[in-house]
């Protein structure tokens, strides 16, 4: 009797294994349609780009979209000048919104409630309205046609990480503050010993984002940088939209390539995705 | 007994330390915030084409405002977009975290797949569900005839285009699913067996135990795709420009048509202070239910 | 005595010679020229930027390209912080708006008094949008007619005849479209014969409307004639090609062929001298041009381009017109539009070069078809606004949602009130 119920448990979870890997690999294949058609068309000539039904496997691969589409425009330095900008707001980012979501969730003042919300509302103001004046005070401070519009603000938070550290900071348990506290640490002890190592899947997803968001940028540097040798890739990849049609294979080979970056920046995030808090490691 | 002025002396270095903390974002506001959100504030009271000098005119702009009939199209468009892209959004972002959340070999690349839209150029998104949704050689049709369906015309029928533009929301999904799984990671294993071994099933753990201890995330996540969902405009105007109609005018692709496009800064300015009204409220409206609802692991709670 | 006086003398010419030299020595000025080019045109761009800076050492060309959909975002934060490039490409819609707003420098003054400038080169035409007042603000390097284009190889496996000066709309015309559309065995339509002309965009509606006696806009842009019963004959004649023959895509087959005429899947289209790039260097079908073909009520076409001003508060409007003059003159012309075959030049003297570039093509059409070719229109500052509005509707139209009578009521209605306040 023994025997066949630990077989039928046996059974159960190979089944649910199977189940959940079809669930999960169909979900997955859909979603990653749009890159697989990326991918395709990198390798089509423009004449196969656009018949119906698509053509997903190209024949034969059109690889010279890579080099060219790369060349064609100085890739090289748009490259450099974007890792520059990324770099520099990830780790301004990350030491900034840390710091005030710190701010936010643990620590007590009578208009922190107040303050908070108007860092809320800063994000429901849409970028049109605010974008002119903001061009004329850059202007004024002599940033037009420099990097300093892109890598300053970073330094000085952004509304949406903080929101994201502030609301993980909080779901931390607050034991853990009070016995440091007992101990004599401060609160920078409390935010650089206890709950930074605590937030690593928060601060790798902060990461994540950051990164995207800085590599993909494209409004900001169309507006700040008129110099073609400051561009980003965002705006080398627009300029392959001509005013009567589109170069749809270079753009797309540069595309597959300038993700790849992303996708391994992802995967290294990935090793902070571990499981935080262990029970039995707090204190009575 | 703790002294008076030990308590308040106690009180005033934890102020200073909230003032020190939060002092890179008070800086950053006052220095590229406050002027911009006044002058727009100025700006909505004025007719400016942006290439001449704005001409005060009031509240003229919010009375027209309230007599333009597609200003309300556009508001109940958004509300119906947000309503179903928020809702279907953050459940189905909640379910794949979870679903990823499995010790299976191989996760890490599934967790990639699902995060890739994100990544992937938007032309190549947009044009592919252009393509998805074309009555005639579209996917999208093509497989509701293999169960019989005659499928609608989707981005051209005035009832299917909005219903269309929030399916492809949901392709959006990979970055709320990433702050989910942060989140789900600090769910305790412990406590999860410990319900399990008292007999509680799936449903009840995951009920009683991991959302109350994602809910701060989950609350995150509603108000992020809120106010993300209001704003939206790049879909409407690279995919209909807001037509059949008007059935895909957006409020955030009317505030864009009219700021670049047509000239209409002032308008455009007045358009927005009226979103972020709206928007406001119902953040505030969030802020307050979750009071009831989201479990902060400190001990005076919200 | 005498020595020591010559001596200091001659040092003393010999200082104040140099100095003469150092102080009017030119400066080098650093001239900021926005475009909007595509990667491949970028080349030429720069070789005639080099050129010029050979010729004029004292002036440094920077080219600032932005990519098409995003330059007039561009301009618009560059104008309100007075940060605009010195000399920049302005197209037609945009002409109104920037001259009126006093964005741009005007020029009238300047060719007047410079006889080398050779107004009587252009084409008239071409100075449509960017004229105000009687003053020119915009020097136009393009003016291209908008025309039939004709895919030779549809033509000549369906046995018709090629597109005659003499075609008719209602004849011949009609009678290809119909015989060049084909189906598949499920009903589908593989290929149409036409592409464009009832979509009534502001490339084609002005010829599409007058063919058949219709009437659209008038020249001060204060009235519209979308409610007389011949415009909307007019108008339903084109509609019936796509709802009634079925000879010209929906809006849903049109969003699901991209660039149909491109890629081999109409017979005929209407199209500006500038697709002649796209379609017959890069369609692997052979193409050719052919006027406009009449109406009933003649024969109309129009035409449009694009060209280049001088910012109003440039640090350095000498070298700005400079370069303007010789960027648009004959030879400017020949190099960057001419010879590339890039575009119609609004030069005359120019014009040979293009039709050089495109010989074994009926090119000489575009030249005819600038006899009686009318601008492209609206172009007042409401124009974007005028064309979001006709494009719903119409739109609303070819989905068979309403009825041409009720659509262009709708469009009268919401366009009057725009237009009045804008041109009173």
């Amino acid at each position: 009797m023994k025997i066949e119920m630990k077989s039928r448990k046996f059974f159960i979870s190979i089944l649910r294994t199977v189940i959940l890997y079809l669930v999960i690999g169909i979900g997955a294949f859909i979603f990653t349609l749009p890159f697989l058609w990326m991918i395709s068309t990198s390798l089509k000539p423009e004449y196969d780009i656009f018949v119906l039904p698509p053509k997903w496997i190209p024949n034969p691969p059109l690889w010279e979209n890579y080099p060219k589409g790369w060349s064609i425009l100085p890739f090289n330095l748009f490259l450099k000048n974007t890792l520059i900008i990324v770099v520099n707001n990830l780790i301004g980012n990350l030491i900034s919104c840390s710091l005030v979501a710190y701010g936010f969730a643990r620590l007590r003042h009578p208009l922190r409630d107040t303050l908070f919300m108007l860092l809320i509302s800063t994000m429901m103001i849409p970028y049109s309205v605010t974008m002119i004046p903001l061009f004329i005070l850059y202007n004024k401070l002599g940033w037009i046609n420099t990097f300093k519009p892109l890598m300053v603000p970073p330094w000085f938070g952004y509304p949406f990480f903080i929101f994201l550290l502030r609301q993980f900071f909080m779901g931390l348990p607050k034991e853990l503050d009070e016995a440091a506290k007992i101990d004599g640490c401060s609160n920078w002890r409390i935010y650089w010993n206890i709950i930074l190592p605590l937030s690593k899947p928060a601060l790798a997803t902060v990461a994540i984002f950051s990164f995207l968001g800085n590599w993909n940028d494209f409004l900001g540097p169309l507006i700040y940088l008129s110099s073609q040798e400051k561009y980003t890739i965002a705006i080398g990849l627009n300029l392959f939209r001509g005013q009567y049609f589109t170069y749809m294979g270079y753009m797309m080979a540069v595309s597959v390539l300038t993700v790849l970056p992303v996708i391994v920046i992802f995967l290294l995030a990935q090793q902070y995705f571990i499981r935080g808090i262990v029970m039995g490691g707090l204190k009575g | 007994m703790v002294s008076k002025s030990k308590v308040s002396q106690l009180m005033r270095k934890e102020y200073r330390d909230f003032w020190l903390f939060i002092s890179p974002w008070l800086i950053g506001f006052i220095a590229f915030s406050a002027g911009p959100i006044v002058a727009a504030i100025f700006i909505s009271l004025t007719e400016w084409n942006i290439l001449t000098s704005p001409k005060w005119i009031g509240l003229e702009n919010f009375i027209n405002l309230f007599r333009d009939k597609v200003f309300y199209t556009a508001l109940i468009n958004t509300a119906y977009y947000t309503a179903g892209s928020v809702t279907l959004g953050t459940i189905l972002a909640l379910i794949v975290a979870i679903l990823l959340n499995q010790h299976l070999k191989g996760i890490t690349i599934f967790r990639t797949l699902y995060f890739l839209p994100s990544v992937t150029a938007g032309v190549a998104v947009t044009i592919l569900w252009l393509w998805i949704y074309n009555p005639e050689f579209g996917l999208a049709n093509y497989f509701l005839s293999l169960v019989g369906i005659k499928g609608p015309q989707w981005l051209f029928d005035t009832r299917w285009a909005l219903p269309a533009l929030i399916i492809m929301s949901l392709w959006g999904i990979g970055s709320n699913m990433m702050i989910f799984l942060a989140a789900l990671q600090n769910v305790p294993q412990e406590l999860l067996e410990a319900a399990e071994i008292d007999g509680a099933n799936i449903w009840r753990r995951f009920w009683h135990i991991t959302i109350p201890m994602i809910s701060p995330t989950i609350f995150l996540v509603l108000v992020m795709s809120t106010i993300g969902a209001f704003q939206t405009f790049m879909q409407p105007y690279v995919m209909t420009r807001g037509g059949p109609g008007n059935a895909t005018m957006l409020y955030g692709l009317y505030i864009y048509f009219n700021a670049f496009q047509w000239w209409k800064m002032g308008y455009a300015s007045a358009l927005s202070w009226i979103m972020f009204i709206i928007v406001f409220v119902l953040t505030l409206i969030q802020f307050k239910l979750s009071k009831s609802w989201v479990y902060y692991e400190t001990s005076e709670g919200r | 005595m005498l020595r020591k006086c010559l001596v200091f003398v001659l040092i003393a010419v010999v200082f104040t010679l140099s100095l003469q030299g150092v102080l009017f020595a030119q400066q080098v000025v650093t001239l900021r020229v926005a475009h909007a080019w595509e990667p491949t045109f970028i080349e030429v761009q720069k070789k005639f930027d080099e050129e010029f800076m050979k010729r004029h050492p004292n002036i440094k060309i920077q080219m600032e390209n932005y990519s098409w959909d995003n330059i007039l975002e561009k301009y618009q934060t560059q104008a309100v912080a007075k940060t605009l490039p010195d000399v920049f490409y302005v197209h037609c819609s945009w002409g109104q708006n920037f001259i009126r707003s006093g964005m741009l420098m005007n020029l009238q003054s300047l060719i007047d008094k410079d006889p080398s400038f050779n107004m009587k080169d252009f084409f008239p035409v071409g100075f449509t949008p960017f004229i105000y007042k009687g003053n020119i603000y915009v020097v136009p390097y393009d003016c291209g007619a908008i025309i039939l284009y004709y895919n030779v190889d549809l033509f000549k496996s369906a046995g018709l005849a090629f597109p005659s000066k003499s075609w008719r709309l209602d004849k011949e015309f009609f009678e290809a479209a119909l015989k060049l559309t084909k189906k598949d065995d499920k009903g589908n339509v593989v290929q149409f014969g036409l592409d464009r002309g009832p979509s009534l965009d502001y490339e084609v509606i002005i010829p599409a409307l007058k063919s058949f006696g219709g009437r659209f806009i008038n020249e001060e842009e204060t009235e519209l004639y979308l409610t007389e019963p011949k415009t909307i004959a007019a108008a339903k004649w084109w509609i019936d090609l796509v709802v009634k023959h079925h000879v010209a895509p929906t809006p849903a087959e049109s969003q699901g062929l991209v660039e149909p005429f491109t890629f081999g899947k109409v017979g005929m289209t209407f199209g500006g001298s500038w697709m002649l790039e796209r379609w017959v260097r890069f369609g692997k079908f052979k193409a050719d041009v052919q006027e406009w073909p009449s109406g009933p009520a003649g024969r109309f076409t129009s035409c449009a381009g694009s060209g280049y001003g001088i910012s109003a508060y440039t640090k350095y409007p000498k070298e700005a017109w400079l370069y303007l003059k010789e960027y648009l003159s004959k030879e400017g012309q020949i190099f960057m539009w001419g010879k590339t075959g890039r575009g119609s030049p609004t030069r005359r003297s120019a014009w040979a070069s293009f039709e050089e570039a495109w010989k074994g093509l009926n090119v000489k059409a575009f030249r005819n078809a600038m006899n009686y070719a009318e601008y492209v229109r609206p172009i007042s500052p409401v124009a974007a606004q005028l064309n979001q509005i006709r494009d719903r509707e119409i739109q609303l139209i070819l989905l068979g949602k309403k009825t041409v009578e009720e659509a262009f009521k709708t469009i009268e209605d919401e366009s009057l009130p725009i237009m009045t306040k804008a041109n009173k």
